[in-house]
């Protein structure tokens, strides 16, 4: 078959107005112009319904940070961070009744928490939770920091407003050590809305998982420092107000 | 009459075909057929003019072909970037989703429709009437995602939304529906007049190859600009010649350069496109398609958890893209085929200009809301909670600004179509088809001379 080639019967003719782009005389009724529109439109609502379908059963397909402590674990800390409670008001810490506010500068090694520093809490296995305020309570911008220090070496977990995360040890540069970065899904970005923040270490395997807003982010193994201290602190220039903090430990205080 | 329409002044029973098309084509050998050079020696010779508009059309249908081509390959080369980077594990989130799947997801899709498209176009196969279901479908299904994933969003607070990519399909129809229900809503109100290849085309180009072309125009504008009139890159309230700045980048540069490239689709086709509402809604689709790029690959990964909100904010950009790229296409039809309009010069430049300051309007304000004195932009800083999701009261003057545009896209398509039904110099040739015709959207015909 060879499709017809169409030809101009008479080239000096005004051309007429095909009919295609001539708006139709009367309206169309009803929800379907025609088959094509019916399948379109049958598509757009099976789509829909999948999609939605999808999003409501996200949640369940990602491991999710425990609520409570681990059988046999013991609760160390429960509250608003406080230096009344352990906490270590050093040069950028600020208490207050609505948290711990903490302003990152070079050189700081945050808030610690005063009992981690006499003994050794962590290396056992440890799970620690924060909350942040939001990030619109904030004057600086909200880049919360969890360090953790001991024996010379450091291992920093560093997040910002946008949901960006750090993982990193010693000098934290590209390149050098432990470095990995990433986005994270699981967080607020509206200014308004509170985020929270967990790690949890293993020793079995020395994992340390990372969890934003209950959620998994990633797991990475590291060499923790040795008989670590845990500091609440902020990067450089920026500020974090930290609301509540837990912390469980398998060591306890042993 | 039964297989075509009858004209005034052709005999009732003699089946009038559109403009040099019939819908049944040739056999390439008859079964009587002899060679011509037997028959004819100076076949060649004889060989009929094509029509005007054909050898335009074939030279736009392989041009599309080429694009589709390269389009398909950049798909490709997206996806296999973005499988790299899923690898790394770097891919679970909504702002690398956003930059590296909706591209590939668009230019695969997209690229495979234009293939088709072109191919059919290269062949002259005749396109049938564009249809969409009712815009109330689409405002229905639009309500139905918003309104379940702000749901989704309080039931996620404790535990977070899930992997992003579970997120993806929602996310993608969060910035089409709205969109399509703007396309569908002018479709419906011009009764649909445009072949479905030229408005799926323009929609295709506005969602490809358009914002490919406005970030490098963007780009180039901004390194110009500031090696011209160079600053500090930091938002400082108290600086005016910051502002000022900053105000010509996006209140002028951005808005001449979007609104001149999204319809450029549809001025490709224009010495094709014969009416001024078809012109309208095909340069409307072209803005409509730059609106879900724009929507899904800009603006709502950045949200991460809370990419509703931006969603919620972006339902009315289908109606600032959408309209505007409607108004450059129609002041195109006045300059190429508005012969013989009254004013159509003065009428040309006024639909550009309106497109153009209706978008500078639009992001200038949403820039002066940030720079505003403290105790204003204090007042426009509080939070309006929809159960416990936050919006701002900033927001509330850029959705005015969709309500009022929206008022405005009514105004024009109503005016459009009183002119369409009083515009007594128009060619009438061709009576608009019926209700239940055989060129009536419930069974497409071949139409136009001979493809779309």
């Amino acid at each position: 078959m060879m499709t017809y080639t169409p030809v101009d019967p008479n080239p000096t003719s005004p051309r007429p107005i095909p009919v295609d782009e001539q708006p139709l005389a009367e309206p169309t009724g009803g929800l379907w112009p025609n088959r094509f529109g019916k399948v379109f439109g049958v598509a757009a609502i099976v789509l829909t319904l999948a999609g939605l379908l999808l999003a409501g059963l996200a949640p369940q397909l990602v491991t999710h940070a425990p609520s409570g402590a681990p059988a046999g674990w013991t609760t160390l800390y429960d509250g608003t961070p406080s230096d009344s409670a352990g906490w270590d008001a050093a040069a950028g810490c600020t208490f207050s009744h609505s948290g711990l506010d903490v302003v990152g500068a070079d050189g700081s090694n945050g808030c610690g928490y005063v009992p981690s520093q006499q003994h050794d809490l962590l290396s056992g296995g440890f799970q620690f939770s924060v909350a942040l305020a939001p990030d619109g309570s904030v004057k600086l911008a909200q880049d919360p920091e969890v360090i953790l220090a001991g024996g010379g070496s450091s291992l920093y977990v560093v997040l910002n407003q946008v949901g960006e995360y750090i993982i990193c040890d010693d000098s934290c540069q590209a390149g050098s050590g432990l470095y990995v970065i990433g986005l994270s899904v699981a967080w607020h970005t509206d200014g308004y809305t509170p985020n929270s923040v967990t790690l949890r270490y293993l020793p079995t395997d020395d994992s340390l998982t990372l969890y934003t807003d209950g959620q998994k982010v990633r797991t990475l193994h590291v060499s923790l420092p040795v008989q670590p201290e845990l500091a609440l602190g902020a990067d450089s220039g920026a500020e974090a107000i930290y609301t509540h903090a837990t912390l469980y430990s398998a060591s306890g205080g042993s | 009459v039964a297989g075509g329409l009858s004209v005034s002044g052709w005999p009732g029973w003699y089946p009038w075909y559109p403009y040099g098309s019939y819908p049944y084509s040739y056999p390439a050998t008859y079964p009587y057929a002899y060679p011509a050079a037997y028959y004819n020696p100076h076949a060649v010779a004889a060989r009929p003019k094509r029509a005007p508009g054909e050898t335009y059309a074939l030279v736009v249908s392989g041009i599309v072909v080429g694009f589709s081509a390269l389009s398909l390959l950049c798909g490709l080369t997206m996806a296999l970037l973005a499988l790299l980077i899923a690898r790394a594990g770097l891919l679970d989130n909504l702002l690398f989703q956003g930059a590296l799947l909706v591209p590939a997801v668009v230019a695969l899709v997209g690229g495979g429709l234009a293939l088709y498209f072109g191919v059919r176009g290269l062949l002259r196969h005749p396109s049938p009437r564009f249809t969409l279901p009712h815009p109330w479908l689409f405002v229905g299904l639009t309500a139905l995602v918003l309104a379940s994933a702000i749901l989704i969003w309080h039931l996620d607070l404790a535990s977070g939304p899930g992997p992003a990519i579970a997120l993806f399909p929602l996310e993608l129809l969060s910035g089409a529906l709205p969109a399509f229900a703007i396309l569908a809503f002018v479709s419906w109100r011009l009764r649909m007049p445009g072949t479905r290849r030229h408005v799926w085309m323009s929609l295709l180009y506005g969602i490809t190859l358009a914002p490919v072309l406005a970030l490098i125009f963007e780009l180039v504008a901004s390194i110009v600009f500031q090696i011209v009139s160079p600053i500090s890159s930091t938002l400082n309230p108290n600086d005016p010649v910051l502002i000022f700045h900053l105000l010509i980048v996006i209140s002028v540069f951005a808005p001449l350069i979007e609104e001149g490239v999204k319809p450029l689709g549809a001025i490709l086709i224009m010495p094709r496109l014969r009416t001024p509402v078809s012109a309208f809604l095909v340069g409307l689709a072209g803005g409509i398609g730059f609106d879900m790029f724009e929507t899904t690959f800009t603006y709502i990964g950045q949200g991460e958890a809370d990419w509703i909100q931006i969603a919620l904010l972006r339902v009315g950009a289908g109606l600032l893209h959408g309209l505007g790229a409607g108004m450059v296409a129609l002041g195109w039809y006045f300059f190429i085929n508005g012969k013989g309009v009254r004013l159509r010069w003065w009428k040309g430049a006024g639909c550009i200009a309106y497109a153009v300051l209706q978008h500078g309007i639009f992001n200038g304000s949403a820039l002066l809301i940030g720079v505003l004195p403290d105790p204003i932009e204090k007042w426009l800083q509080q939070p309006l909670y929809l159960g416990q999701m936050p919006l701002t009261v900033s927001d509330l003057p850029l959705l005015g600004l969709d309500v009022v545009i929206l008022g405005v896209l009514i105004f024009v398509t109503g005016r459009l179509m009183r002119s369409w039904r009083t515009d007594s110099s128009r060619p009438t040739a061709m009576p608009a088809p019926a209700e239940g015709s055989p060129a009536s959207p419930s069974e497409p015909v071949e139409v136009g001379g001979a493809a779309r």
